[in-house]
């Protein structure tokens, strides 16, 4: 059990330069991680302060609550966020979370997925720009604790142990929280065998992060769902091999018309898993899983002619998560894709609250 | 004076310490990886071939993989660990 360091500075108006000096921030300002912010960050999660928790890739650092609740202080989070952080904490220090996680040169970045009551508790913005900015202290603070802790606990800073040629601009702060009061559905986390009073955590290795326009006052539902469907066929994460997962988030307008016409969550997941493929011309990937291949036919054939390979993508790769504003005349959607060589590309936990 | 609480977490130093160290190559069973890469076709071979005159090992082992996507698969990976004193892993992508 390691004891977090104590510094000290003189003053408040020394603070931005002391934390920049020790490189404890990706860039952004934080805030004072003070002794007494910390402590009522513990005191209120209400276990030890050196209690390990795991370590965080891809530095391996040991993250302990005491080391965690200074990142949420630093983060802006009050005492209440910190069971959220804590168990997005556990499925980052969990093995079947890979190290790949963050070191691909994909600049993958982590996207924190919060559903159930606690999001209600702890009033996420869940609306109009779910993705932010949109002034929600839990989504901001939670999503750059989280980052924090990769940065600080996980040593995840570009050049040295992440290697991400382009960075992702989510990577700041990405977090959402699952709609409550306008979803038909049970929070996505029942999919995963949690039970619907429950609130969890899901994190997830993000890659593309697409929106998707689905026009439905203009077109049937039937075409909503190949619109869906082919924002997956368009993504060469498909082609490649390994675990993927694949998160829509939809507005509520859209969730509200496919539970209207007869659709649960699930076989919503079931007949856009069915539709999603792409076009030989577009396959670049070999089946094994691996290396660039040209394409046997490119070029040499119309459109029409072209045929259409089934990406083998299954219902379970597929969540659906509710959240966004309200759009009557047209739904939308976000698209998140994942894919990891090793290990699983998203780990949901339940959030232990404190007794 | 404004008492600061560090954020940052450090490995574990018991894991650090587990680790073997190799007092000399040379002589000793030798292990490669290679994703073949197509950047390093010309390079690896020589590579192989010079550590090999180097260090004269006893026996060497060999995995080359066809993609550099996916890890080499863990039974493979155990097995070829479990032949040798030493790995060289060629990575690239």
């Amino acid at each position: 059990m390691q004891r977090a360091e104590i510094h000290r500075i003189e003053s408040i108006e020394q603070f931005t330069g002391f934390v920049y000096e020790q490189g404890w921030t990706d860039g952004l300002p934080v805030f004072p991680p003070t002794r007494e912010a910390v402590e009522s960050i513990v005191a209120y999660v209400g276990r030890a302060r050196g209690e390990v928790l795991g370590t965080i890739f891809p530095g391996d650092g040991e993250a302990t609550l005491e080391n965690v609740a200074a990142n949420c202080a630093m983060a802006g989070c009050l005492p209440e966020h910190a069971p959220v952080v804590l168990a997005a904490v556990e499925c980052l220090a969990d093995p079947a979370m890979p190290i790949t996680t963050t070191q691909s040169t994909g600049s993958a970045s982590i996207l924190t997925i919060v559903t159930g009551p606690v999001v209600g508790a702890l009033k996420f913005h869940t609306r109009e720009w779910i993705f932010g900015p949109n002034g929600g202290r839990a989504n901001a603070a939670i999503g750059r604790a989280i980052r924090l802790i990769l940065w600080n606990i996980g040593r995840a800073q570009p050049g040295k142990l992440i290697k991400g040629t382009m960075g992702h601009p989510a990577s700041w702060s990405y977090c959402i929280g699952e709609e409550q009061e306008l979803t038909p559905w049970e929070p996505m986390h029942v999919d995963l065998g949690l039970a619907a009073t429950d609130s969890a955590v899901t994190v997830m290795k993000a890659g593309e992060h697409s929106q998707l326009a689905v026009p439905i006052n203009t077109v049937g539902l039937n075409e909503c769902i190949t619109l869906l469907a082919r924002g997956i066929g368009r993504l060469g994460i498909t082609t490649s091999g390994g675990k993927r997962g694949f998160v829509y988030v939809i507005n509520p307008s859209l969730a509200q018309a496919f539970a209207r016409a007869g659709f649960t969550r699930d076989n919503l997941r079931t007949v856009i898993a069915e539709r999603a493929f792409k076009y030989s011309y577009d396959w670049q990937n070999d089946s094994n899983q691996g290396d660039a291949m040209p394409c046997p036919d490119l070029d040499t054939k119309a459109p029409t002619e072209r045929g259409i390979v089934v990406a083998p993508i299954t219902p379970d790769e597929i969540h659906v998560v509710v959240g966004g504003g309200e759009a009557p005349q047209m739904g939308q959607c976000v698209s998140v894709s994942s894919r990891s060589s090793a290990g699983k590309p998203m780990l949901t936990k339940r959030i232990r609250f404190p007794a | 004076m404004i008492e600061l609480v560090s954020p940052v977490g450090y490995p574990k130093v018991e894991a650090q310490a587990q680790r073997r160290s190799l007092d000399t190559p040379v002589g000793r069973r030798a292990g490669f990886i290679w994703n073949q890469y197509p950047a390093t076709r010309h390079f690896w071979p020589r590579l192989e071939h010079a550590l090999e005159t180097l260090c004269k090992p006893s026996s060497v082992h060999r995995a080359y993989k066809t993609n550099t996507w996916m890890p080499l698969e863990q039974a493979k990976f155990s097995e070829l660990a479990d032949s040798v004193d030493y790995l060289v892993i060629g990575v690239g992508a």
